[in-house]
């Protein structure tokens, strides 16, 4: 997976990877207490479509009053990034009192892992001057995040994965997305 | 971006805050050295998601 490197631009764009992102759980107030339980994401790419984050640019940033904010989004859509190591043994989200399935790096399903044959994971593999070691998208966790709060986390942005190949990770996550669980059909005995 | 339309800014009153990091378990010598022949350059516990918590007293005006 190439990935390329730009400077942080004044927009978020689609394929852009932020660290340290925060996924707001809940927020309940007891007795006057606020309490609010996150999740810190260490790394997330955006899935979003451009052309969306693009529109929404220009009508929260006008250089003349828009007319209507018909193509203002409320959210940015997103999914993590964990260490593929972590994913081979099954302790990427240990930390969240979570134990995930094992999937063996020398056996088949691991290879289909790297060859982006799981429809569920995408494999990424970063140029070495990146300090992030190679990494599986998990589709099942994407999450939204607020634009804003998006926008105010230039310092946290890592890299941008070019054209094509972000088109590529967001093909498939729509078509995970859209997949169709079919019923377990029971089979009968014949006897 | 001004103060006002940005819903994430955060001015508004904590008057007391306590953030809890869930600690990870301990892990076995073994696998700690794995992961550091593995990733060379990053730690890895911090690459893992973690779950924060915070308490603030609400101010009634």
């Amino acid at each position: 997976m190439k990935v390329k490197i730009r400077k942080p631009s004044a927009r978020i764009s689609q394929g852009d990877i932020y660290r340290d992102v925060e996924f707001v759980e809940y927020v309940v107030e007891k007795k006057g207490i606020i309490e609010v339980s996150k999740i810190i994401f260490p790394f997330v790419i955006v899935l979003t479509q451009d052309c969306d984050l693009e529109q929404d640019y220009k009508i929260r940033y006008p250089k003349t009053p828009p007319q209507t904010k018909d193509k203002l989004i409320l959210s940015v859509l997103v999914a993590p990034i964990y260490n593929v190591e972590h994913v081979y043994s099954g302790e990427h989200l240990d930390q969240l009192g979570m134990n995930m399935r094992l999937i063996p790096r020398k056996h088949t399903e691991g290879n289909f892992l790297v060859d982006n044959k799981l429809p569920r994971y995408h494999y990424l593999d970063f140029p070495s001057g990146l300090q992030i070691a190679p990494s599986v998208i998990d589709f099942k966790h994407y999450f939204s995040v607020n634009v804003n709060y998006l926008k105010r986390k230039n310092s946290d942005f890592v890299c941008q994965v070019s054209p094509l190949f972000r088109e590529d990770i967001s093909q498939r996550f729509a078509s995970y997305l859209a997949r169709i669980g079919l019923p377990e059909i029971e089979k009968k005995s014949t006897s | 971006m001004d103060k006002e339309s940005d819903i994430f800014y955060e001015e508004y009153a904590i008057e007391s805050s306590t953030d809890t990091v869930s600690k990870p378990p301990k892990k076995k010598e073994e696998e700690k050295q794995q992961n550091q022949t593995v990733s060379g350059q990053i730690d890895y516990d911090k690459s893992k998601p973690h779950r924060v918590t915070i308490k603030a007293r609400e101010i009634k005006q």
